[in-house]
């Protein structure tokens, strides 16, 4: 990690595709270097060296997410953004699971992309263990001692399991929280697989919390994955995609 | 099926008078069994006038029938097969000018030409039919592997563009134009790259037994996202949505089902007139949700109508004008059929000179709280 510039590791078996990503992040201020599989850059990750790593899931050989796991085995404080591609599989889950801070979907926007990395790196150097007592973003103020919450100043009233929801998605604002990791945290380590369940309460969470419900600005849907809990005032677009729900 | 019975206004075209149909069909037929019967008849003229005996005019007889039924029909090749055994009997079964038969063996012949014949056609015109068939079906592989494989292809190469595009963008500065331009390469390249993931999809629902995962899916909220979306990239249509309906949530997969509603909303921005109106409209019923689409421009000619859903199959109108591959309504259909509901023309607003609509019903989930 140099000084001034922030050092990015780009791993894609697709050279063109290297060659964009590089020219392009280089001139918006990152230091990058290329590797062409997980099994390389596992070899050239040494603690220190990089600040991220951007990781494609389809590599031939060990492939992504198990690449993802054992940098993250060796490097807890890496920030790594898996690189994926949206066919409706649950690649992108498995990859948070191993370990991965966010994931972005191919096509790349490229404004999305440098966003979500910078993103990741303020989550990480901001990570303290002490647990904030109220969360705040855009008109929305959550008082977890007193479990409530305010908007524009306004007491809004949430059940205890809507309370829960919003506070974890809060908690992990700007990431992406798997289905399951919801699921497990507010309703109970048997629970995971009650995606209308938990879509229901997401929906009448967001009636009470949204400007428009039907346009989701603070808790949008991951597509496959779960929910990011999001600050509309960070200047981080959310690009509207085709595949909405 | 249930729904097939109860879908809104399911019903095609209803069938055309039968009569001309008999009628054409039998002086079809006719013309068929012409050359096997006159071949029949040269034989025997030849074969009596030879004196030859019954088994050999027989066999003689049966090349006939064999050589009739790989080029005809079953039908045609059992008359002829009958005529044969016809001409056996008269010209060379004693007593020979009658159909009598004084040699109970003689019978037992002709009956073995008559069960051999009718055989011998049935095996050629089955395994002819099983032939043509595989041929279809392997023409159909491999016109789905080659979308297949174009779709692969298409993806990464798109995916490095868009990535590019949206990379020279940000590293200004730029000029005005020169900015415009990056956004226009970006934005088509993205729309490119979904229409390939779309086709691929497609091409794998058509290959593949189809799994929807159910759970409760509020079609107001699809569709009002999916018309909104059109409305934004249609800019030359006025893409409109009208909700009838209180309650709209149904079973089914949201992704599947978004796939089937795009196609129909694809059908209707892509066959319309520039400037004119797209509407979409959801409305319930007892048990039902309907989801009907209407557009006004290039019209489905009342003989297609019933083909338009078929795999592969483009009309003739849009063939050589729109690009397409042809998959779209068999696999939207296979989609809805495999929710319980049906997808057929809206023949209430389907007319023969200007408009189009469709209509996708859905049974309604029933509500537990």
């Amino acid at each position: 990690m140099t000084a001034d510039r922030l050092s990015a590791l780009v791993v894609d078996d697709e050279p063109s595709f290297r060659r964009v990503l590089r020219t392009s992040l280089t001139a918006s201020g990152f230091a990058i270097e290329e590797a062409r599989s997980g099994e390389e850059a596992v070899a050239i990750l040494t603690p220190g060296a990089f600040d991220l790593v951007l990781l494609d899931v389809n590599m031939p050989g060990i492939g992504g997410v198990e690449a993802c796991r054992e940098i993250r085995a060796q490097l807890p404080k890496i920030g790594i953004v898996m690189v994926t591609v949206q066919d409706g599989e649950s690649e992108m889950v498995k990859a948070l699971e191993a370990g991965a801070d966010d994931y972005i979907t191919k096509p790349i926007r490229f404004r999305e992309l440098v966003a979500r990395l910078k993103a990741v790196l303020r989550r990480l150097h901001t990570d303290d263990a002490s647990e904030p007592t109220s969360l705040q973003a855009g008109d929305l103020e959550l008082d977890i001692n007193r479990h409530m919450l305010y908007r524009k100043g306004e007491i809004v009233h949430l059940t205890p399991t809507e309370f829960e929801l919003l506070v974890l998605l809060m908690r992990n604002q700007g990431a992406p929280v798997p289905h399951a990791k919801l699921l497990r945290s507010v309703w109970g380590p048997e629970y995971g697989t009650e995606l209308d369940y938990l879509r229901s309460f997401v929906k009448t969470l967001r009636q009470k919390v949204e400007e428009d419900p039907a346009k989701p600005k603070y808790i949008v849907t991951e597509p496959w994955v779960g929910y990011r809990f999001c600050n509309p005032l960070d200047v981080s677009p959310v690009v509207p995609r085709e595949v909405s729900h | 099926m249930r729904s097939e019975e109860a879908a809104y206004r399911g019903k095609t075209l209803a069938a055309m008078p039968r009569t001309n149909t008999i009628r054409r069909s039998f002086i079809r037929a006719g013309i068929r069994t012409a050359p096997g019967c006159l071949a029949i008849c040269v034989i025997t003229y030849i074969c009596y006038h030879l004196r030859l005996n019954l088994s050999i005019t027989g066999f003689v007889y049966l090349i006939v029938v064999v050589l009739q039924s790989l080029v005809g029909s079953f039908g045609s090749s059992a008359v002829v097969s009958l005529v044969a055994v016809l001409c056996l009997d008269f010209f060379f079964t004693p007593p020979v000018f009658s159909f009598e038969v004084t040699d109970p063996l003689d019978i037992l012949a002709l009956i073995s030409f008559l069960t051999t014949g009718l055989v011998i056609t049935r095996l050629t015109t089955k395994a002819r039919k099983a032939n043509h068939a595989a041929a279809a079906a392997e023409a159909e592989l491999f016109r789905g592997a080659i979308l297949d494989a174009l779709a692969h292809e298409f993806k990464t190469p798109l995916a490095t563009i868009v990535t590019a595009a949206g990379g020279l963008r940000e590293l200004g500065p730029l000029r005005a134009e020169q900015l415009e331009l990056a956004d226009a390469v970006e934005t088509e390249a993205v729309r490119l790259s979904s229409l390939t993931s779309r086709l691929l999809r497609t091409a794998r629902l058509d290959r593949e037994q189809l799994k929807p995962k159910m759970e409760l899916t509020d079609m107001a909220d699809l569709v009002g996202a999916l018309a909104e979306q059109y409305s934004r990239q249609w800019t030359d249509r006025k893409v409109s949505i009208r909700k009838g309906a209180a309650v709209t949530d149904v079973m089914g997969d949201a992704e599947l089902l978004q796939l089937a509603l795009r196609q129909l909303l694809d059908n209707a921005c892509k066959y319309s007139v520039v400037g004119s109106a797209v509407t979409v409209s959801i409305d319930a019923k007892e048990d039902w949700l309907a989801i009907r689409t209407s557009n006004s421009g290039s019209v489905i000619r009342p003989n297609e109508r019933s083909n338009i859903f078929e795999r592969f199959y483009r009309g003739a109108e849009v063939r050589h004008k729109t690009p397409g591959s042809g998959l779209g309504l068999y696999v939207a259909r296979k989609i809805v059929h495999a929710h319980g509901g049906s997808l057929n023309l809206d023949t209430g607003i389907t007319t023969d000179n200007q408009d189009t609509g469709f209509c996708l019903t859905l049974p309604l989930a029933v509500r537990e709280y």
